[in-house]
């Protein structure tokens, strides 16, 4: 099977073309913005972290996967000046081909010269870019974020199911997928460890998990797995939520966690499942995915809640037939035809493999274009970490 | 219109309606693969989506769904019970109690 992608110099594909700007402390968000928006094209991804002068490296791996991913054909880092993370720190971690460049607002003599400047910048990027053509590739050079949220018990019964089906037909023809949301597996660790390709697999499956339920048994952090929606929806505990959101991810097996550390964001090596450990927080979510090198996301939802990614086009699979019904505009695959109509899984997978094709190779999404959810750096707390790991 | 919930796996005691139900109706059980597996009377309404007992369960006893275990009873259930915050709860996080009255309060179960 194949779609139309960008080839890059490097052998990796994009599906879209896309300028990314970095803005390295919350301090000059106003001014990648108003880059931006010049444009419709440029994306912009702002650290909220603050400027401590050590203990950046994860914020510095998500920018540099970010830049890294095939959509991204030029960068343009934005800090003041000052800041902990240093754009340099970025750059040596970019090791792919596209023009980066770096503007310091304080060089730049102020904030209305930075916009200027980076307005410059992203017009002579443009013009050295040109118009990449689209050419046919094999499927297998395609790396798919799969990723649920507004869940309720159709989740785990069409949605998640129907991706998971489409997901088995990927992963059969060399492409790759990659969840995440290690608190979504607590409770399915059996099914998952059964997997996993092999004996380091398996045991990073179970310390990573593991792990995660740590950082949720946190007095006081109980409250927050499992949102009002899930239970007004019929999910009754975190074990029922995670087993229909592990669907999602198929049934081959799971070839590794990648890794999430201050050394590295692990991007995918070769074909197959991959759980990412990463979190279930929308925004930190889609940016980590990204970072990892997804080109596609598959969003499953019975609630109809959204997240939309301007880096990767997300393309919203509804296992709710009320639920589509109510926002048909929003989806663009309806799964709840395995409730009311009887369609089998495989039948809905299919639908789904067919449809990514299409926007692999520029057919928009429904919400394409429109309502993104902004992009924040997930940042483990190293207080947090310290304590999960040595008291718990 | 036919009250219809999906049994996931054969092993599993408890099934997911597909429509709303009411006390006393019928609902037909239906396995993955859309044969009919069983016949429950609902011993209480029910919204799309939750789930409803197909055995006597006893308290301590496991909730399975999906063929594993998603969670244990915390009260006697009768066959065509709902199951669902206010008779179970998760083996492995389990939510505050002043947190589940609220929700059961609310969802009127």
């Amino acid at each position: 099977m194949e779609f139309k992608g960008y080839v890059r110099e490097d052998g990796s594909v994009g599906v879209r073309n896309l300028y990314l700007v970095l803005g390295v402390c919350d301090a000059v968000e106003g001014i990648a913005h108003n880059i931006a928006r010049k444009f419709d094209d440029v994306i912009t991804v702002t650290s909220e972290h603050g400027c401590p002068a050590a203990g950046n490296e994860q914020i510095v791996n998500n920018m540099a996967g970010l830049a890294n991913n095939p959509n991204i054909v030029g960068v343009l880092i934005i800090g003041v000046g000052c800041e902990g993370v240093r754009p340099e720190f970025i750059v040596e971690k970019i090791d792919t081909k596209k023009p980066v460049k770096i503007i310091q607002v304080v060089e730049e003599r102020g904030t209305k010269n930075a916009i200027n400047k980076g307005i410059e910048i992203i017009n002579e990027m443009k013009k050295e870019v040109g118009n990449p053509e689209r050419v046919p590739v094999d499927i297998s050079k395609l790396t798919v974020a799969v990723k649920c949220g507004g869940s309720d018990t159709t989740s785990g019964i069409a949605a998640n199911t129907s991706v998971g089906a489409a997901v088995d037909k990927l992963v059969d023809m060399g492409a790759t997928a990659v969840f995440t949301e290690p608190i979504e597996c607590i409770g399915g660790e059996e099914e998952l460890i059964e997997r996993a390709a092999n004996e380091k697999v398996a045991k990073d499956l179970e310390e990573t998990i593991a792990l995660e339920q740590k950082r949720w048994t946190v007095p006081g952090t109980e409250v927050e797995f499992m949102c009002i929606g899930n239970v007004q929806g019929g999910l009754s505990t975190i074990e029922e939520k995670s087993l229909g959101a592990i669907h999602k991810s198929g049934t081959r097996p799971i070839q590794g966690v990648l890794e999430y550390s201050d050394e590295k964001l692990e991007r995918p090596e070769k074909g197959g499942v991959y759980l990412q450990d990463g979190t279930m927080l929308f925004s930190h979510c889609i940016t980590h995915l990204a970072a990892a090198g997804c080109q596609l996301m598959l969003f499953t939802t019975g609630i109809g809640a959204g997240v939309n990614s301007q880096l990767m086009p997300t393309l919203r699979v509804c296992g709710n037939p009320s639920s589509f019904e109510h926002m048909e505009a929003d989806m663009d695959i309806n799964a709840g035809t395995v409730i009311s109509e009887g369609e089998s899984i495989d039948s809905v997978g299919d639908r789904i493999v067919k449809k990514l094709v299409q926007v692999a190779g520029g057919e928009e999404t429904k919400l394409e274009g429109v309502g993104y959810a902004g992009f924040a750096i997930y940042k483990r707390d190293p207080r947090l970490e310290y304590f999960v790991r040595k008291y718990l | 219109m036919e009250k219809k919930a999906l049994k996931m796996n054969d092993k599993d005691n408890v099934a997911t309606v597909l429509t709303d139900v009411k006390e006393g109706d019928t609902v037909s059980i239906v396995s993955s693969t859309g044969s009919l597996v069983d016949d429950v009377i609902a011993k209480q309404d029910m919204t799309f989506g939750f789930k409803v007992s197909l055995e006597d369960i006893s308290k301590d006893e496991k909730i399975i769904k999906y063929g594993a275990n998603i969670g244990i009873s915390y009260r006697q259930i009768a066959r065509g019970d709902l199951v669902h915050i206010q008779n179970i709860k998760s083996n492995r996080i389990s939510i505050p109690q002043e947190r589940i009255d609220t929700m059961i309060k609310d969802l009127g179960i």
